[in-house]
């Protein structure tokens, strides 16, 4: 209800002296003059001067209160032809209309009154004393959590906030609602901010970052949630909750797959080998680990996963057991193996790389008197020794005269014998006789040297698409040649079908592997390193071979280009425009924000880290 | 109109954080009977930019009579005629401009044909007391020199031919926007 309001004003010269005269109510100010003539003054440059008629049938506001127009009017005061009455109906909305500062509270009242002589003489403005405007229905919003420390998010992990709306004062009506955003709202999902709400309500919102090239970790966004009654009324409200928390964009979840060392260091064809799978949550990844099949299981292996499928939580590890299991039909050798594991959600793969060394267990030389290889290792060589048919051998015990290299009989067949034949570290190259039932029948064995060691090659992996040399170092170089042999040491990059590729050549003379492996080719390769001699000891017709165990060789996609450096351009911008549909429209005399930003055209990406702008304005 | 000689408030330098910076404005005038006001944007690592602004001024506006004489500008009234008239000479005579009621309102476009309000004006007389020079106040200060002038009994700094007046809804002297151009 509108507050009936007057002041009287006197002039000596009687009532029609008095020409026109000034109300101010803190931010309502209004004038007057004889004719009924009224205006209300903005108190803003934003806002409007308003102006009408006392007795017309409207209502004009401005400033921070309103007049009921057919309910105000400037009149003698019966009995003093002296005096003028100007009676107003007025409204204090708690906001102005341009929604300035609430208005309610203590407000001091002053009148100025302008005579219609000629020398239009004005008064100063008079002190009325105070008037008091109380809070009327209305609201206040407020959403938790706010303010505070940033709140990271994670891919896939939203975060919820809870917006209340309390009524004050009966109010019980509904709120619009809105949400201003600052940062970079379009990496983000805010789901459940309503149209509108009821006062006495809560509502959820939910926000959720939206990982995409666009939208790396570290981008952020913030909010603030508005409420608005009566827009466009004289008692327009409009209330706003404090800002939420900064939501910055967190890593996404990952997971990592490993593949422990295995139970023995060879697989036998009678035996098993057990390699420990971890896999281990990346950045609070969490869901279902699937295991695939093992690749490059050799022929004639076996194998089992104890689980094909592992639960991760947050931040913690899974693990299984994947067993292989020897046979007679495997061949011999290292294998490089590897284990893929698929994380859901996410759908993200990963691989672990391992090697399997199988044990050969048996072989045959066609000669009678044929030789078996052993390298002084201290490792047990089984032997099968064809005899010839109708001469089935039947024996039961083998010796040397060597004491570093031993000889057992596994077993015989009516056509073969298989010994077992270990040479120990101390043991020399070179060639033993090895008696059976006590020299019933002559065999031979080579003893190469061994020596432990392995392959190293620098660099440790190469590019694909790119030309590079690599030198090959055996940290042990195990073979003793001697004078009069050929044993050339030979170098080959394998695949993991075991094929050799073509793309490497091996420089023995320099130890340098020339590599050149296709764009496309990436992919897990293997060095084989081996040298054998045709002569180990001058007049013997054997030959020995020694193989290293195969080393990785990695061949991996060309290096992501460095990131360009971006081309920033500059866009600039009119905030805000006082003036509607008419692009970088400002008002002369009306301070206006004028925005700068070094950005990237292509990307639409602000730079970072950009010094200072000059600005000329012509 | 020399930028920066009439209190304006210009920047020489922005500083970006995160990309972006931002700096109050004050424009108060234009060059000439331009629209717009332009600007460069420079950096150090050789991005530039240049923009235009358009400049409103905001003042009082009233009803021009109806008159049977010929306007400043030689234009005979014929009634709900559409024009302006701004406080300067007559080179002025048949620049465009652009009016509005409010900053939200559809803008109405129309010429100048007109000298006034209250200025330029030399002697005195019983219905503009106001002796003054030309007021090409949009080079100026942005605001009329009516405005402040006790002679003046409105302060408008343009007056609207009776059509142009009603295109635009207006009532009593009210505070209207218009710039140059169309």
């Amino acid at each position: 209800m509108p507050t009936t309001f007057s002041v009287t004003y006197a002039s000596q010269a009687g009532s029609r002296d008095i020409a026109s005269g000034q109300v101010q109510i803190d931010s309502c100010y209004l004038g007057w003059d004889s004719s009924g003539n009224i205006m209300l003054l903005p108190n803003s440059p934003n806002e409007w001067l308003a102006s009408g008629t006392l007795g017309q049938n409207a209502t004009i506001w401005g400033g921070s209160c309103s007049i009921d127009l057919v309910h105000s009017s400037l009149s003698p005061v019966a009995g003093n032809a002296d005096q003028l009455t100007l009676s107003l109906a007025l409204t204090f909305p708690e906001q102005s209309y341009l929604l300035g500062p609430d208005f309610f509270g203590r407000h001091e009242v002053s009148a100025s009154g302008t005579s219609a002589g000629a020398e239009g003489l004005t008064t100063a403005m008079v002190d009325l004393g105070a008037l008091v405007v109380n809070q009327g229905p209305d609201f206040t919003l407020s959403v938790t959590p706010s303010g505070g420390d940033p709140v990271t998010l994670s891919p896939g992990a939203p975060a919820s906030l809870t917006l209340t709306a309390t009524g004050l004062n009966g109010f019980n009506g509904s709120i619009s609602i809105g949400a201003a955003y600052t940062g970079s709202p379009a990496c983000f999902s805010v789901a459940g901010v309503p149209p509108s709400m009821p006062a006495n309500a809560q509502r959820t919102i939910t926000i959720a970052y939206l990982q995409t090239p666009a939208c790396p970790p570290g981008v952020w966004t913030q909010f603030t949630i508005v409420g608005e009654v009566n827009r466009g009324l004289p008692n327009d409200l409009n209330r706003s909750a404090s800002s939420t928390p900064r939501f910055v964009a967190g890593a996404g979840g990952d997971f990592t797959i490993t593949v422990g060392y295995p139970s023995a260091p060879w697989l036998s064809a009678t035996g098993s080998v057990s390699y420990p799978v971890t896999v281990q949550s990346v950045g609070g990844q969490s869901g279902t680990v699937s295991l695939n099949a093992p690749g490059g299981v050799p022929v004639g292996v076996g194998w089992q996963l104890d689980n094909t499928t592992l639960y991760l939580n947050p931040g913690g590890t899974a693990g299984t057991t994947l067993t292989l299991t020897g046979s007679e039909n495997m061949p011999g050798g290292t294998y490089p193996m590897a284990l893929t594991a698929t994380l859901t959600p996410g759908n993200q793969r990963r691989t672990a790389a391992f090697s399997l060394g199988t044990q050969v267990t048996g072989f045959q030389v066609t000669s009678a008197t044929g030789s078996a290889i052993v390298h002084n290792t201290g490792q047990e060589v089984q032997v099968t020794h064809s005899v010839p048919a109708g001469n089935a051998p039947s024996y039961t015990t083998c010796d040397t005269a060597d004491p570093d290299v031993t000889c057992q009989v596994a077993s015989t067949a009516p056509d073969s014998v298989t010994l077992r034949i270990t040479a120990s570290p101390s043991a020399a190259h070179g060639t033993r006789v090895l008696r059976l039932n006590s020299g019933a029948m002559i065999a031979h064995a080579a003893v190469g040297n061994r020596a432990p060691s392995g392959i190293s090659i620098s660099p440790a992996s190469v590019q694909a698409g790119e030309w590079t040399t690599a030198t090959v170092t055996i940290s042990a170089p195990d073979l003793s040649c001697g004078s009069n042999q050929d044993c050339a040491p030979e170098a080959r990059v394998i695949d993991l079908s075991g094929n050799q590729v073509d793309w490497a050549t091996f420089d023995y003379t320099a130890n340098v592997l020339a590599l050149a492996p296709p764009s496309g080719s990436a992919g897990a390769y293997f060095i084989e390193w081996s040298q054998c001699s045709s002569f180990i000891d001058p007049g013997e017709d054997y030959f020995a071979c020694i193989y290293e165990p195969r080393a990785p060789l990695p061949v991996r996609d060309p290096d992501p280009e460095p990131p360009q450096q971006r081309l920033f351009g500059l866009r600039t911008q009119v905030l805000t425009p006082p003036v509607a549909n008419d692009g970088d429209a400002i008002i002369a005399t009306i301070p206006f924000t004028l925005q700068v930003e070094a950005v990237d055209a292509a990307t639409g990406l602000r730079a970072t880290n950009m010094s200072g702008v000059t600005v000329d304005i012509l | 109109m020399a930028a920066g000689s009439v209190g304006e408030t210009l920047p020489s330098q922005i500083t970006l954080n995160g990309g972006v910076g931002t700096a109050s404005v004050t424009l108060k005038a234009v060059n000439l009977t331009n629209q717009t006001r332009w600007y460069t944007a420079s950096s150090t690592w050789g991005g530039t930019n240049a923009n235009a602004i358009n400049v409103w001024f905001q003042v009082i506006a009233t009803r021009e009579a109806y008159s049977t004489r010929a306007t400043a500008c030689g234009y005979h009234m014929q009634g709900a005629d559409h024009f302006v008239a701004l406080p300067y000479g007559l080179s002025l005579c048949g620049i465009t401009v652009n009016l509005r009621a409010s900053p939200v309102s559809a803008s109405s476009v129309t010429a100048v044909q007109e000298r006034g309000p209250w200025f330029p004006h030399s002697a005195p007389t019983e219905w503009n007391p106001c002796v003054g020079p030309p007021d090409p106040y949009w080079n100026t200060t942005g605001v009329p020199r009516a405005a402040s002038a006790p002679c003046s009994s409105n302060g408008a700094g343009i007056d609207l031919a009776g059509g142009t007046y009603d295109d635009l809804g207006l009532a009593g002297n009210p505070v209207i926007l218009w710039r140059f151009g169309q």
